[in-house]
């Protein structure tokens, strides 16, 4: 079914976006009414027409309640699990350091610059998917992944200062 | 450069927020059914949200709508009523014979005249007169002081005669050889000259041709073929 194999999928999205877990919540419903709606539209890989639609109902969701945009992301104010902490101190100033650099970076991108980032990097989604998600040709948005990911270089003060983050990293995976 | 583009990328899926449940566990949860739950009500056949989703412009268009059929059916309802009234006023002035109120047959004036006559030629003292031959009956009656010289029946003796025009060619005929009864008072009697509402008063004393139990005469009723029985009855017996 497709609420069981999706519906996480798009919570993930929502929540991605900086809505809390009620919010993200009706977006699960919304989308999933829609889905019922019109099931014809649906393509045999559904995900990324799934949150083509979350991405609507959420921008609905923001005129309604009138927030501010910028503020959607929230990576800065989002703690890594207590877990992670716990005998692993270096990894978590890691990703700390991480998220407090990139964060705001991100937060500056125009939403549709930030959205096609976010798409790949934190939803997982496949450029064939990602473009779904977007309404647009895959060709389409490899450019705008391309002007997305210099744009936010671009905010992280250019290559050279990123690759002094780079340099001054650990070494392994971060995640 | 592209180095640096592709580390970024990775950098930044590591930079994913972290949730409280996260997505697995909260499609494991309670809360996801309850979703799931919400979603199947929504989408029901037939169902009230659906209806929800009119924006305000439809649903006053629609209710705007339903005002006008309503308010139209009712016009054409009091319209069509209002006919049926209007015809079955103007049958009771005008028709011929018709039924009374009571559904009792009404007697018309052509019968009752007839009637009243050949109680004129009955009563006492009136033995000596003789009927004339074939004569117009109109003439006839104003002969015989029952309808005014200047009186109209109408355009038809076919039509229904009026409790108040039979009772004024009873009295005309027999008001004077009636008793005083008693005193008889009707609500619905003032408007009327003052010759009719004496022959309605005279003659409901003497129990000829009573008027109803709420008060009222109601002189313009046709007069029902039984009424017309009972006054002659009891016209019989009072001169007896």
């Amino acid at each position: 079914m497709l609420y069981r194999g999706y519906a996480h999928r798009v919570l993930d999205y929502a929540r991605n976006r900086g809505a809390s877990l009620e919010e993200a919540e009706d977006v699960v419903t919304e989308v999933f009414v829609v889905s019922c709606r019109r099931p014809g539209e649906i393509p045999g890989e559904p995900l990324g027409w799934l949150l083509g639609v979350a991405r609507k109902v959420l921008a609905n969701q923001r005129r309604t309640k009138g927030r501010k945009t910028a503020l959607q992301y929230r990576v800065a104010q989002v703690s890594a699990p207590l877990d992670l902490c716990q005998g692993e101190t270096d990894r978590w100033i890691e990703l700390h350091d991480l998220r407090r650099v990139l964060g705001p970076a991100l937060a500056k991108l125009k939403e549709k610059d930030r959205e096609v980032l976010v798409l790949v990097s934190w939803d997982g989604l496949t450029y064939k998917e990602a473009a779904e998600a977007m309404g647009c040709s895959d060709r389409a948005f490899g450019l705008r992944l391309l002007r997305a990911r210099q744009s936010l270089l671009k905010e992280l003060g250019g290559i050279r200062t990123y690759k002094v983050l780079e340099d001054t990293a650990p070494e392994g995976e971060l995640t | 450069v592209n180095g640096n583009e592709d580390k970024l990328m990775a950098d930044l899926a590591s930079a994913k927020p972290v949730h409280e449940p996260d997505g697995q566990d909260w499609a494991e949860s309670e809360r996801a059914e309850q979703v799931l739950a919400r979603v199947r009500e929504a989408t029901q056949p037939d169902q009230k949200p659906r209806a929800r989703r009119w924006s305000s412009p439809t649903r006053m268009a629609a209710l705007l709508a339903v005002v006008a059929v309503v308010a139209v059916v009712a016009f054409v309802a009091i319209y069509v009523a209002g006919g049926q009234g209007a015809e079955q006023t103007a049958g009771t002035a005008t028709s011929q014979v018709g039924e009374p109120s009571s559904g009792e047959e009404a007697v018309s004036m052509q019968k009752a005249l007839e009637r009243v006559i050949a109680l004129a030629y009955s009563r006492p003292g009136a033995t000596s007169l003789e009927r004339p031959g074939e004569t117009d009956l109109v003439e006839e009656a104003r002969s015989l002081g029952i309808v005014g010289p200047d009186e109209d029946l109408g355009p038809s003796l076919l039509d229904a005669v009026s409790r108040v025009t039979y009772a004024l060619w009873l009295w005309r005929v027999f008001g004077s050889l009636l008793p005083d009864g008693a005193t008889t008072r009707f609500v619905d009697v003032e408007g009327l000259a003052e010759e009719s509402r004496q022959a309605i008063l005279g003659l409901a004393s003497a129990g000829v041709l009573p008027g109803y139990e709420d008060g009222t005469f109601r002189p313009d009723r046709p007069l029902s073929r039984s009424e017309e029985a009972a006054s002659e009855a009891k016209i019989a017996d009072l001169l007896d």
